[in-house]
């Protein structure tokens, strides 16, 4: 990694505002995990894409400007970028292969440790788009304006979205605690 | 639960750290904290992965698809440059001869008759002996005179075109009226007056214009339609008084007086008559054939010393060059203009298409479930 630093050291171009890119990753490599792992319910294909989120961060690096956003935004937005690549490759092979999304086999690992199974249970009922803004605002405390910016969309958007996520959350939780209860 | 707007709202006071209010909203904080406090760290083989990035062997290379845009884009703009020095160069010779066509009215190629002159617009018009048919519906006889001033290299170019455009004159069944060639040493002058068919005249002025460069012309049409038709209508009249006058004479019924009179009358009349046919005759050369002179220069001896170096010389070089720059520039914005916004329709097209997609893969709870990557 101090050869990448080095390397990175060599664009001279906002260089003095640019961190070394080892750091960067060190730093925020546990986010972007996260941000994954909720966006793709899935903890192993979050493993694959926040790796390749990382290599194409460090080829892309001497684009990034500070000045623009900070580090953290900047990242998400790339593995947001390559989950929805995935994604679409994944439903064209689907189409070709011409298997439905029920067909999808369930995933069993857990999305994190200590989560109760109400709450993680719940959490894979919301759709990808519900849990990307639940991760960025709840779990990783971005800002409004922030996580706006990640998801390409307005920041009175984004509150309008994770509103409604919770909502439906706690209301699939409540319905997950009555049938506990009945059960 | 309130409406998602109003929670909205309130849901930012809650993230902040604002105190709760109702059971709902302590809930609420009660999710974010255990969202929060959930461990959630990249496992070690993630660490390793993203520790041992390093450069490829490639990194300092550009990507093959920024070459091909660099050299598309290079390719177009040369091709447009080129394009509009083109266009642009050629364009004195192009008002010189949309002007002539706009006096003369027609390019259709006619030939004429070297004894029966006719007039481009007013159909034929017979000389003396034959009876004048009405002149056409479309068009009227017109006097033309053109001048046109080309720029040639030296006092050899002087010379060469001076004989090309007497060739083509003549090609063209036109005369040379007058020709006047005066050099000394580099320098030249020349000056040709001709007299070319008023149907090859677009001919003409095209293949004239390419012996040197345009540096001015002026076009100059007089009206002869009333004119002829007026001679015209005079030498009918005088016909049909002689006509008249012999009838009389031939008549045997006027006395010696009267006779002498009526035959004094007559002459006259034929005396007026030839003059009317004369001056039909002038109106009608006038009109078949237009009178183009063509003047030759080369390049004041001055000016060439001056553009060729100094400071004056850089500047008007370098105005010059900014001038067909801006031209070429206006050009370009003028052609792709259209097709830019072509390009950002389709481009705004292409990302609302995207972001449906996107929305859609979202919707899904386990978009990307189906395969892992090695």
């Amino acid at each position: 990694m101090d050869v990448v630093n080095a390397l990175a050291e060599t664009w001279p171009r906002r260089a003095a505002l640019r961190r070394p890119f080892a750091d960067v990753a060190r730093e925020h490599l546990d986010d972007v995990y996260r941000y994954l792992v909720f966006l793709t319910a899935d903890p192993v294909l979050a493993e694959d894409l926040a790796g390749e989120t990382f290599e194409k961060a460090f080829r892309s690096w001497k684009r990034f400007d500070p000045r623009r956003g900070s580090e953290r935004t900047w990242l998400c937005r790339l593995a947001r970028s390559k989950a929805l690549d995935h994604f679409r490759s994944e439903a064209r092979r689907r189409r070709r292969e011409d298997r439905s999304a029920s067909e999808a086999p369930p995933v069993d690992e857990p999305l994190a440790d200590g989560l109760s199974p109400e709450l993680e249970a719940a959490l894979r009922s919301l759709s990808a788009g519900e849990r990307e803004v639940v991760v960025l605002r709840i779990v990783l405390e971005f800002d409004a304006l922030a996580a706006a910016r990640v998801l390409g969309i307005s920041r009175t958007a984004c509150s309008m979205r994770l509103a409604r996520a919770l909502q439906k959350l706690e209301e699939m939780l409540e319905e997950r605690m009555e049938a506990h209860v009945v059960a | 639960m309130s409406s998602p707007e109003l929670v909205a709202s309130r849901l930012e006071e809650l993230l902040a750290g604002a105190f709760p209010e109702t059971e709902g909203e302590a809930r609420l904080q009660g999710l974010a904290r255990e969202l929060r406090g959930a461990s959630m760290a990249a496992p070690a083989s993630l660490r390793q992965r993203v520790e041992e990035i390093k450069p490829s062997p490639r990194a300092h290379t550009p990507s093959r698809r920024r070459l091909v845009a660099v050299l598309a884009t290079s390719v177009l703009l040369i091709g447009a440059t080129f394009a509009a020095r083109t266009y642009f160069s050629g364009s004195d010779q192009r008002v010189v001869r949309a002007q002539a066509q706009l006096v003369y009215g027609s390019s259709v190629d006619r030939s004429l008759a070297p004894y029966r002159p006719q007039t481009q617009n007013s159909g034929s018009v017979a000389g003396e002996g034959f009876a004048s048919p009405a002149p056409a519906a479309t068009g009227r006889a017109r006097d033309i005179d053109m001048w046109v001033d080309l720029r040639v290299q030296d006092a050899d170019g002087i010379s060469a075109a001076s004989q090309d455009a007497v060739r083509i004159t003549r090609e063209l069944g036109g005369v040379v009226t007058s020709s006047t060639v005066d050099t000394q040493g580099n320098q030249g002058r020349a000056q040709l007056t001709l007299r070319i068919p008023v149907g090859k005249l677009d001919d003409a002025v095209f293949r004239l214009t390419q012996l040197g460069t345009v540096t001015a012309q002026r076009t100059n049409t007089q009206d002869l339609q009333g004119p002829l038709d007026r001679t015209t209508d005079r030498i009918a009249h005088l016909r049909s008084q002689i006509r008249i006058e012999l009838a009389r004479l031939a008549g045997g019924q006027l006395d010696a007086a009267q006779e002498l009179h009526a035959r004094i009358h007559l002459e006259n009349l034929r005396r007026n008559l030839r003059e009317a046919k004369a001056d039909r005759r002038a109106l009608v050369s006038r009109t078949s054939m237009a009178d183009l002179t063509l003047r030759l220069a080369t390049p004041a001896p001055g000016a060439a010393d001056k553009s060729e170096g100094g400071i004056a010389g850089a500047v008007g070089k370098a105005g010059d060059f900014l001038r067909g720059a801006g031209a070429v520039a206006v050009f370009l914005a003028l052609v792709l203009s259209p097709l830019l916004a072509l390009a950002a329709i389709a481009w705004a097209l292409l990302r609302v298409r995207s972001r449906r997609i996107e929305a859609r893969l979202l919707d899904d709870p386990q978009p990307g479930a189906h395969t892992r990557s090695s």
